[in-house]
C-alpha cells in the first residue's frame, strides 16, 4: 500500500462509464423528471437498454460479472471505491438518478451481508438486466427516525408465517419496489436484541402503500409510506434466518448499523455530484458573465465564492473515498463513514446555496438546474442520518475509551 | 496501487520515528523555543543528523529518494504536531531549495544545496525564498526589483517582505526583472537568482515581530546593488519557464505548509478531547455535553479531511504535475480551518485555554500565522474561472 489516488482501469471505467451515461440519459431529462415526479421515459428506456437492472452501481462496475475469479475477487475488493466513483457521477447528471437506477437498492447490502445463499439467489435474483424494477429499504417510523433501536414495528411467529404489524415512513420506491427490507422488533421492551429483519414482497397479505409524498426536492424519487396489518411474511423471508439472530447479539440493528457503513459514504459523495453541478454551473456563470466585469468588486467576491466551493468539494470526496477505502480493506469505517456523510451534508447545502446566490435573480427560476440542486441537496444532511446523528457517531467513536 | 489511504511499511517506520522526535525533543520545550525565537543549536545538530533538514530532496543532495513529497508531507505533519513554531524554524535549505531544484542546473543544484549538508556547519545553514514585495503577492508586471547585467554578474536592486529567515540565510533566492528582457508575457521578464552568502549590499532590516510563530523569524529584505554571479541565475530564461518553475516551488511550499497545520490542528484537538475526558462540569464529564462532543467531532473531521487534501496535493507533485490548483486548495483549507480547529480547541479548554498554562493558545496563534505571513497570495478564483479546471 501506499498513498495513492491514482484510479484503476476498472475504477476509471466505472467512473467515465457512469458519467457517459449521467451526461447521455440523465442530465438532459433532470428537470423534465422533476416535473414529472417520476423518471424520465428516455431514461428508464436507457437503463433497460443498458442493462442496467441488477443494480445501479454494481451493473456500471460490472460487478459479478467477468469470467475469471481472480478478476472478480480483485473487483470486489475495490467494490466501495467503484460504487462511490459511478455514484458521484450519476448524482452530478441528477441526484434522482441515483435512486432511480433499477435494483435493489439500500436493501441489496443487508440482503447481501445477512441473507443465506437461497435470500440472496431468490431476492437478488429478480433484478434483470433488461427489467426496471427495485428493492426498497424500510427502517424509519414516525416515531423512531435516527434512534433506529426505538422502532415499534412488531412481529411474531404464527407458524411458519411471521405477522408483522405497524407503519414505515420515508421509503425510497416503497410502492413500486418488488420486495422491502423490513426491520421489526420481536418486543420493544428487548431493545437491540429483539429487532430482525424480514424481506416483505409486493402484494403480501396486510402490506400496503397509503400515501406517496410530496417533497421540497429529489421529486422525481418515490418517497412512500408502507403499512403493514397483520401482515403475513413466509419464515423464509426472515433474513439470515434464526440461526443469524441466535449468534448475533445485537441482532438486527447490526444488520442496519453494517449497511450504514457503507450507504453512508455513497450518499455523502452523491452529495459531491450533486455540489459539483452547483459549482460548474456557477463558475461557468460568472466565466460568461463577468468577462468584461472583471474590475468589479461583485466579480471578485463571486471568483473567492468558485474557490471556496471547489476546496470544499474536493476534501469532501476525499473523506468518501478514504471511508470507502477502508471498507474495501475490511477495516472498521464507522466514524469515517460518518465523517464524509457529516461534511458533505453540510458542504453541500453551503456550495449549492451559493452556487445559486451567483446567478442572483435567475438563479432561484425554475428553469435553472442550480434552483433544483438548492432543493434536491437538503435531504443530504437528513437521511441515512442526519448531520446530527453522523456527530453523535463520531464523537461516540472518539471518546469510546475514555 | 489505487486511491489508497496508507503509507507503506518503511515510511510508517519513518514516521514513527519521527513522531517520536516531536513528542520527546520537541513538545516539551515548545514554551523555550517561542521564548528565544529560535531553536538551540544542539537540536538543529539533532535534526539535521535525523536528516530532518534536507527533506524533500533528493539523494544526491543530501536527502533520500525513498521521501518524496508526500513522506515529507508526512514528517512535517508529525514536527509540527510536537511543535509548529519548531516545524517551520527547521534549519536547511527549505523553500529556497526547491526553487534550485525546479530551475536550477544540476551544477547549480550541488553548489548551491551541498553546503547544506556540509558535516562541518551544515546544521545551520538556511535558505530564503524572497519573492513578494508587498502585502497582496505577486504581481508579474508589478516587480520592482530589478536585475541589471554587468559584465560577468547581475546586479540586483530592490526590496522585498516577508521572507524568513532574511536576516541569517546563507542562499536566498531573489525574484527579480531583468531590465532588458521585452519578453511579451511580464512573467518571462522575471528571473529568479541565488545569492550566496551575505554578499555587500544584501541588508536585513530588524525581524518582524509576529502573532505567532516567534521561532521562525520573518523580515524585510533590502538589496542595493546585490552582485550576483551570471552562473547564478536559475534557469534559461525560456518562455514559460519561470512561471512553471514558481508554481512548482509555491506549490512545494504550500503543501508542505499546508501539511504543518495538519499537524497543528491534529495537537490542538487532540490535547482538547484529552482535556474533554478529564475536567468535569455539571457531573459529568465535558465530553458528555453534546454541545461539546458536536464541536469536537467537526475537528476530528475537519484534521482528517485536511489531511487527505493534503495527500492528494502531494502526490499530485510527486507524479511531475505543477500541483498548482491541488496544493493551494489543501493550503487555504488548512489554513481556514486550522483557525477554526486551533480556536475551538481554546474553547473547549475555556478561560484555561487562554492562559499560558496550556499551549492551545500559541497553536491558535501560530496557525493563524502561519495560514499568512509569506505573503504568497494567488487568486485562485481568478485561476478557476480561466483554466476549466
Amino acid at each position: 500500500m501506499a498513498i495513492d489516488f491514482e484510479l484503476t482501469g476498472k475504477m476509471k471505467q466505472a467512473r467515465d462509464l457512469a458519467h457517459m451515461f449521467a451526461e447521455q440519459f440523465v442530465r438532459p431529462y433532470a428537470l423534465e423528471a422533476d416535473e414529472l415526479e417520476g423518471p424520465h421515459p428516455r431514461f428508464v428506456e436507457a437503463c433497460k437498454q443498458f442493462g442496467l437492472g441488477t443494480g445501479h452501481a454494481g451493473a456500471m462496475v460490472g460487478a459479478g460479472k467477468g469470467k475469471d475469479p481472480a478478476e472478480g475477487e480483485k473487483r470486489a475488493k475495490e467494490q466501495n471505491r467503484l460504487m462511490l466513483l459511478a455514484s458521484e457521477e450519476l448524482a452530478w447528471g441528477d441526484a434522482t438518478a441515483a435512486l432511480n437506477m433499477p435494483g435493489p437498492g439500500l436493501g441489496g447490502p443487508p440482503v447481501q451481508f445477512t441473507g443465506t445463499p437461497e435470500q440472496r439467489a431468490r431476492f437478488l435474483g429478480v433484478f434483470k438486466p433488461d427489467e426496471y424494477r427495485f428493492g426498497a429499504y424500510a427502517l424509519t417510523e414516525p416515531g423512531a427516525g435516527s434512534d433506529a433501536k426505538n422502532i415499534r414495528t412488531t412481529c411474531r411467529k404464527d407458524g411458519d408465517h411471521w405477522v408483522l404489524n405497524g407503519t414505515k415512513i420515508y421509503i425510497t420506491n416503497g410502492k413500486k419496489a418488488e420486495w422491502t427490507v423490513v426491520f421489526a422488533t420481536l418486543d420493544p421492551a428487548m431493545g437491540r436484541a429483539g429487532h430482525r429483519t424480514f424481506v416483505v414482497e409486493k402484494g403480501a397479505p396486510g402490506f400496503s402503500v397509503p400515501k406517496v409524498e410530496k417533497k421540497m426536492g429529489l421529486k422525481a424519487s418515490e418517497t412512500a409510506e408502507q403499512v403493514f396489518e397483520e401482515c403475513r411474511v413466509p419464515a423464509d423471508n426472515l433474513l439470515g434466518g434464526e440461526a443469524h439472530y441466535e449468534q448475533a447479539g445485537k441482532g438486527g440493528f447490526k444488520t442496519a448499523m453494517k449497511t450504514f457503513d457503507a450507504t453512508r459514504p455513497l450518499v455523502a459523495v452523491m452529495a459531491v455530484g450533486i455540489a459539483r453541478a452547483a459549482y460548474e454551473i456557477a463558475r461557468d456563470w460568472v466565466r460568461e458573465h463577468y468577462a468584461l466585469a472583471q474590475h468589479t468588486a461583485r466579480y471578485h467576491r463571486l471568483a473567492e465564492a468558485v474557490a471556496q466551493m471547489e476546496r470544499e468539494i474536493h476534501m469532501a470526496r476525499l473523506l468518501c473515498w478514504k471511508a470507502a477505502y477502508l471498507l474495501d480493506m475490511e477495516r472498521p469505517n464507522a466514524k469515517e463513514s460518518s465523517m464524509s456523510k457529516a461534511y458533505a451534508g453540510g458542504m453541500v447545502q453551503r456550495v449549492t446555496a451559493k452556487a445559486v446566490e451567483v446567478l442572483g435573480p435567475e438563479g432561484v427560476l425554475q428553469h435553472r438546474l442550480v434552483e433544483k440542486l438548492y432543493r434536491d441537496q437538503k435531504v443530504y444532511d437528513i437521511f441515512e442520518g442526519t448531520g446530527q446523528i453522523q456527530r453523535l457517531v463520531i464523537s461516540r467513536r472518539l471518546f469510546e475509551r475514555a | 496501487m489505487s486511491l489508497s489511504f496508507e503509507p507503506d511499511e518503511d515510511l510508517q517506520a519513518i514516521v514513527e520515528a519521527v513522531r517520536g522526535f516531536a513528542e520527546g525533543r520537541l513538545r516539551p520545550r515548545l514554551r523555550d523555543f517561542e521564548a528565544a525565537g529560535g531553536l538551540p543549536d544542539e537540536l538543529m545538530q539533532e535534526c539535521f543528523e535525523l536528516g530532518l533538514t534536507t527533506l524533500a530532496l533528493p539523494e544526491a543532495l543530501g536527502g533520500s529518494d525513498l521521501l518524496d513529497i508526500r513522506a515529507a508531507a508526512l514528517c512535517s505533519e508529525e514536527l509540527a504536531w510536537g511543535d509548529l513554531g519548531a516545524a517551520v524554524a527547521m534549519p536547511g535549505p527549505r523553500s529556497a531549495g526547491f526553487a534550485a531544484l525546479e530551475l536550477g542546473t544540476p551544477e547549480q543544484q550541488a553548489r548551491l544545496l551541498g553546503p547544506f549538508t556540509d558535516a562541518g556547519d551544515g546544521w545551520r545553514r538556511r535558505g530564503a525564498l524572497a519573492l513578494v514585495e508587498g502585502p497582496f503577492g505577486i504581481d508579474p508586471g508589478a516587480v520592482e526589483t530589478t536585475a541589471r547585467r554587468e559584465g560577468d554578474a547581475w546586479v540586483l536592486r530592490g526590496a522585498k517582505r516577508y521572507v524568513q529567515a532574511a536576516e541569517a540565510a546563507d542562499l536566498t533566492v531573489v525574484l527579480a526583472r531583468d531590465e532588458a528582457s521585452r519578453a511579451p508575457d511580464p512573467w518571462d521578464r522575471l528571473g529568479l537568482f541565488a545569492v550566496v552568502g551575505r554578499p555587500d549590499g544584501l541588508v536585513a532590516a530588524p525581524r518582524s515581530k509576529t502573532m505567532g510563530l516567534h521561532t521562525a523569524r520573518w523580515g524585510a529584505l533590502e538589496l542595493k546593488d546585490v552582485r550576483v554571479p551570471a552562473a547564478d541565475r536559475l534557469g534559461a530564461g525560456a518562455p514559460g519557464e519561470l512561471l512553471r518553475a514558481l508554481r512548482r516551488t509555491v506549490a512545494r511550499k504550500k503543501v508542505l505548509d499546508a501539511a504543518r497545520l495538519v499537524g497543528c490542528t491534529r495537537a490542538a484537538s487532540e490535547y482538547a478531547f484529552k482535556y474533554a475526558t478529564e475536567r468535569e462540569a455539571f457531573g459529568v464529564k465535558l465530553f458528555e455535553h453534546q454541545a461539546l462532543a458536536f464541536m469536537m467531532a467537526d475537528m476530528a473531521t475537519h484534521v482528517d479531511g485536511l489531511r487527505a487534501l493534503v495527500w492528494h496535493a502531494a502526490w499530485s507533485l510527486d507524479r511531475g504535475e505543477d500541483g498548482w490548483v491541488e496544493c493551494r486548495r489543501a493550503h487555504d483549507l488548512a489554513a481556514d480551518l486550522a483557525v477554526q480547529v486551533t480556536s475551538d480547541a481554546v474553547q473547549v479548554l475555556g478561560g484555561h485555554g487562554y492562559l499560558w498554562d496550556h499551549p492551545v493558545e500559541k497553536w491558535m496563534r501560530d496557525a493563524r500565522t502561519l495560514g499568512l505571513v509569506d505573503g504568497l497570495f494567488f487568486d485562485e478564483g481568478a485561476d478557476l474561472l480561466a483554466l476549466g479546471k
